[in-house]
């Protein structure tokens, strides 16, 4: 894609952040849109320590737009600019975990995302937006180029493939400072900086835990008359779409997010929600079993387009791998609820072997604890029911959902999503 | 929207030009301007901040009265006029007018501030100041050995194959400098930093040599051994140029070795420095002026200076001493640093000035008359001169206090009355540079607000209600035509330029060279480099060769172990510009940075709260613990107003600078502990 872009030298920026206040003073934004990121922030005495620049790149294939679930994001004909319409904004956030620049941020007063626009009203007249007409060291251009995928971009992990309109005007040379005499004392260490983009979101875990159960209870239903009653099923399944307007920045606006059905795995989810919250209330007129196969079969559906949405996800365990999606877990709470010991013991085998994997992952980190005691509740409460003893006793069931509930909680803690600077510290 | 050029007259090195949007006597937007090309890229983030600034709503449009509960209200203008002028003639009446002290501080630069002193003169006289805080010890180091303060012009810088940054951050003080020292380095030039902190124009370095503070002197002289002893320097231009060579070789008795114990720079790491310096020519040095606020600055400056005298890097494209440039302050009849000498004459109406450095002390001693009022326009002495807790005391031995300023700074805050301050872009003038070789025309772009008068017209409404009668030439009439036609006038029969020559934008100094000393003309006593002074010894009364001179910290700072440095924050002009929205936005709280070693040893970690004490006061801050800082010192920047914790000048003691009336603040030890809450 030809167009115009950000051009930026390194060797000039001196993180003097002229172009974070030239942006707020031209644009009033009530957030700065635009950060300098620094690499090797820890002065590491091995490396060079480099800034970078950076707000919206505008990109060719923006993850931002195409995930957007509500359609706030458009893209301005005459300058290319992503801008984003904030009185379609769900503030759902969804935009800042695919941004692998952390262009979209989530404004607190206004309940929505605010962005970079590129100042596409003086760029359509031919001057320069304000963060790179302001650039007191000539660190940040704006000119025209031939837009590359991300390899350009030397600090970023490359081949993401979206053409951001961003490029270095030379290599990054990593020549690090000699310092003389050599500083040996009491260095800070690079490590503990982790946690910076992790998106536990208790509105989350529940809407998706309770998500989980309900098409979990679908399916005990189905292959069991013990299982509960339409009517039960039909309200819990409410529950989920419920707890997600909390999450929302603007509950208000919740009927837009089916809207980009075509290109964003939230509206997908939001459309399965749908569909098998109408799957189950069905139910209540038309108890057949080709209606039952079909609501088991929308929870299915919904599970997958929750697990979907967290794809794209930096953290130490993958998304599909991990002991928490909702897929799994619904399978597992299915089969301790029918009693059905073969399925059971299937899927605790797979969850058994997936839960000690990010308990490796996680050794030693601080978090390792709620491992175990997930660990330690699917242990009891398999147990107790493979020997028959107690089954269905109350205690192992608080016991063996209490334990789901925790990993869905792991889940979230090991989910994040892309960011500059976890790519930065990374590199 | 009208669009305008003009040129930022804070105390800075860039002097930058920029172009400015107005609109509803509103500035909207700030520009940069290509014609300067020591600045193309525009102003730093303060400019910038210039949008803010300008329409701040904590700006003071109003004169301002103390009232007996100690808050204060609005009054009219004449009322305030009318307080004042009474004030200062009973005070004149009862005490005399050098009851009455005059302070100017650097707040903004202009032909204009001289209009106040036609004003005092006219009075009766008033004691004043003399010295300066910043940087008059390296001036008359410079002066005393190149005769004349100069240098290349910014964008010669490029072409040095080696640049030695002592002691100086432009990346945070002098940020349109970062490209050419970029462009050099890009070029294959080596960029040596030389600085007791891991400051961001260090980590765009190649070496950093981590001294420790108040030695450089120790240092150079090493290397210019070093450079002697392996026939490095440039005997022809010595030869001719160089007046007190064979002294000073032969005062030379620092070895490497012994400096090594003094900077705390390996012996090997000293030869190799000289190497780089010996065969790097071109070589540019960008001293900055951190360096010479020690009681051994002017001396340390001689030293470092010596480096490119032995060279032969002075006079050349891509070599020089680029301490500071004062070619285009071409309208000045005595030039810095002169001009901070007090008058010794007696029976003129400034003979009585007090030191800047010993402002307090010296306010509280001095006697016949005792100070009884003082207006204070400019400037901020509450907080950035030293021994702040002496300059309070003296602010409130007073009977009467005036401060004009845009804000309500610490200062003002100790005012019976405050009249509001024109800004910038409220009055004509013609500002010079001490980097950029430029003379600048800053217009008139907005109206003020009603209640506001520019300093030149509250000095016409004080004359004229004192009786005073001062002609037109030396304190115009109110408006800007009037002050136009000042200006017009003040600058005729300096140079061939008129005040329309300037309105197109920045003009190069007349007479300017961009290679400074390419005549190899030197206008010091003897017409050579000199790097034997006898004008030193005589004036100063110190060595009349470059020497190293080790700090004294005094008595009362033994049993303190840190020391404390206060340099310029990137993002302040001392104390101006913190107070800003934009400028908090974009900047890290203020804190005092320590090594991790130092903080960890005191049991203080990051974000706590500490106490920073020494025998003169203490003050409460945050720490933060940072790479940057070497163990044994720590780090406040300076200008932190007091509802942020104040400045580390209640810490440092008012000492001055061996040459040129400077203030010393850098020879201070503290001590850091948690605070008690």
């Amino acid at each position: 894609m030809k167009g115009k872009g950000f051009i930026f030298n390194q060797e000039l920026c001196v993180n003097c952040k002229a172009c974070i206040a030239a942006c707020s003073l031209e644009n009033k934004f009530t957030l700065p849109v635009r950060t300098v990121v620094t690499f090797n922030e820890n002065r590491q005495q091995e490396r060079a320590v480099s800034h970078l620049s950076i707000a919206c790149n505008h990109c060719g294939i923006p993850l931002c737009m195409n995930g957007c679930p509500s359609k706030a994001y458009i893209r301005n004909a005459a300058t290319d600019a992503v801008i984003i319409d904030q009185e379609k904004c769900l503030g759902c956030n969804y935009c800042t975990w695919n941004c692998p620049y952390d262009a979209p941020k989530f404004d607190t007063r206004k309940r929505v995302i605010g962005k970079c626009h590129l100042c596409y009203t003086l760029v359509a007249d031919g001057s320069l937006p304000a963060c790179a007409q302001a650039c007191p060291t000539g660190a940040l251009k704006y000119d025209r180029f031939e837009r590359h995928d991300s390899a350009a971009i030397p600090l970023l992990p490359e081949g993401f493939g979206i053409e951001p309109a961003l490029r270095f005007s030379e290599p990054v040379k990593n020549i690090p400072l000699e310092i003389i005499p050599p500083d040996n004392t009491g260095k800070l260490s690079a490590a503990g900086k982790g946690n910076i983009n992790s998106k536990a979101d208790w509105s989350l875990v529940l809407f998706s835990f309770s998500a989980t159960i309900a098409a979990a209870l679908t399916i005990f239903s189905f292959f069991s008359d013990k299982g509960p009653g339409s009517l039960i099923i039909s309200l819990l399944s409410l529950v989920p779409g419920i707890i997600s307007l909390f999450h929302l920045g603007k509950p208000l606006r919740a009927w837009r997010a089916p809207a980009n059905i075509r290109y964003s795995p939230l509206s997908r989810e939001i459309a399965c929600y749908i569909l098998f919250v109408t799957a189950n209330f069905l139910m209540l007129f038309l108890n057949f079993p080709i209606f039952r196969l079909f609501s088991v079969f929308t929870g299915l559906i919904l599970l997958i387009s929750i697990d979907s949405v967290y794809y794209y996800s930096t953290g130490k365990i993958r998304t599909f791998l991990h002991s928490g999606q909702t897929f799994i877990s619904a399978l597992l709470i299915a089969s301790f609820f029918t009693g059905e010991l073969w399925p059971f013991i299937f899927t605790v085998i797979i969850k058994l072997s997936l839960s000690v994997r990010g308990l490796t992952a996680y050794r030693s980190s601080g978090t390792e604890m709620i491992f175990f005691f997930r660990l330690a509740a699917l242990v009891i409460s398999s147990a107790s029911l493979l020997t028959g003893i107690s089954y269905p006793a109350l205690p192992v069931f608080l016991i063996f959902l209490t334990g789901e509930l925790l990993d869905r909680i792991i889940f979230y803690i090991d989910f994040y999503p892309r960011s500059i600077k976890a790519s930065l510290n990374n590199t | 929207m009208d669009e305008f050029i003009t040129v930022c007259p804070r105390n800075c090195y860039s002097t930058c030009t920029f172009k400015v949007q107005v609109e509803n006597n509103t500035i909207r937007r700030i520009l940069p301007y290509s014609g300067n090309r020591a600045t193309p890229e525009g102003p730093c983030i303060k400019g910038l901040s210039y949008i803010e600034r300008s329409s701040s709503p904590a700006r003071i449009i109003n004169p301002l009265i103390r009232t007996s509960r100690g808050t204060f209200e609005k009054i009219p203008k004449a009322e305030a006029l009318d307080i004042v002028s009474s004030k200062l003639s009973s005070l004149k009446e009862k005490y005399g007018p050098h009851s009455i002290l005059w302070y100017r501080g650097s707040g903004m630069s202009g032909l204009t501030n001289e209009i106040g002193s036609a004003f005092w003169k006219a009075f009766g006289g008033a004691t004043t100041t003399y010295g300066n805080l910043c940087w008059p010890a390296g001036l008359e180091a410079v002066r005393l050995t190149l005769g004349t303060v100069k240098h290349n012009v910014p964008w010669d810088l490029p072409n040095a194959r080696t640049i030695i940054i002592w002691g100086k951050n432009p990346a945070e003080t002098n940020i349109q400098e970062v490209p050419f020292i970029a462009e050099a380095r890009r070029s294959g030039a080596r960029i040596v930093s030389i600085d007791p902190l891991r400051t961001p124009t260090a980590d765009k370095s190649d070496i950093l040599y981590r001294i420790k503070p108040g030695t450089d002197a120790a240092l150079a002289l090493a290397i210019s051994r070093i450079l002697i002893d392996n026939n490095l320097i440039d005997k022809v231009f010595i030869e001719k140029y160089v007046r007190g060579y064979e002294q000073f070789r032969h005062s030379l008795t620092i070895t490497p070795g012994e400096a090594e114990k003094i900077t705390g720079i390996p012996e090997n790491e000293i030869n190799r420095l000289a190497q780089i310096i010996g065969t790097g020519a071109p070589v540019t040095f960008l001293p900055g002026y951190g360096l010479q606020r020690h009681l051994n600055g002017g001396q340390t400056i001689r030293c470092i200076l010596a480096l490119a005298v032995l060279t032969g890097n002075i006079g050349k494209p891509g070599a020089g001493f680029n301490y500071a440039n004062l070619q285009s302050y071409v309208f000045d009849t005595i030039k810095e640093p002169e001009s901070y000498y007090p008058d010794n004459e007696t029976d003129i109406p400034f003979r009585r000035s007090l030191s800047m450095a010993g402002l307090g002390k010296d306010m509280l001693k001095i006697k016949d008359p005792e100070l009884k009022g003082a207006l204070v326009e400019r400037g901020n002495p509450f907080l950035q001169s030293p021994d702040s807790t002496l300059v309070k005391q003296a602010f409130r031995n007073l009977e009467f206090k005036v401060v004009i300023d845009q804000f309500m700074t610490d200062t003002a805050e100790s005012a019976d009355i405050i009249l509001p301050a024109k800004n910038m872009f409220e009055q004509s003038d013609i500002v010079g540079s001490y980097w950029s070789p430029y003379v600048q025309f800053k217009p008139k772009v907005l109206e003020p607000p009603d209640n506001v008068i520019p300093e030149s017209e509250i000095y016409y409404e004080l004359s004229e209600r004192l009786g005073l009668k001062i002609p037109a030439e030396q304190i115009p009439l109110p408006g800007n035509e009037n002050i136009e036609h000042w200006l017009e006038k003040r600058i005729n029969g300096y140079t061939q330029l008129r005040l329309d020559d300037l309105r197109n934008g920045p003009v190069p100094a007349p007479g300017l060279q961009e290679i400074a000393f390419s005549d190899l003309n030197f206008k010091t006593r003897s017409g050579k480099i000199e790097l034997f002074s006898e004008e030193a010894k005589e004036k100063w009364k110190v060595l009349a060769l470059p020497e190293y001179v080790p700090i004294v910290y005094g008595s009362y700072s033994e049993k303190y172990p840190l020391v404390l440095l206060t340099p310029n924050a990137g993002n302040r002009i001392h104390s101006q510009f913190g107070n800003l929205e934009v400028i908090k936005e974009n900047s890290d709280k203020p804190a005092v940075l320590f090594s991790a070693a130092d903080a960890t040893r005191r049991k203080i970690y990051d974000g706590c709260r500490i106490r920073l004490f020494n025998d003169r006061g203490e003050i409460f801050s945050t720490a933060k613990i940072s790479e940057r800082i070497p163990e044994g010192t720590v780090v406040l920047y300076n200008g932190i107003w007091l509802n942020e914790g104040g400045g580390g000048n209640f810490l440092i003691e008012g000492r001055m600078t061996d040459m040129g009336y400077g203030s010393a603040f850098h020879d201070n030890r503290v001590e850091a502990e948690q605070a008690v809450l």
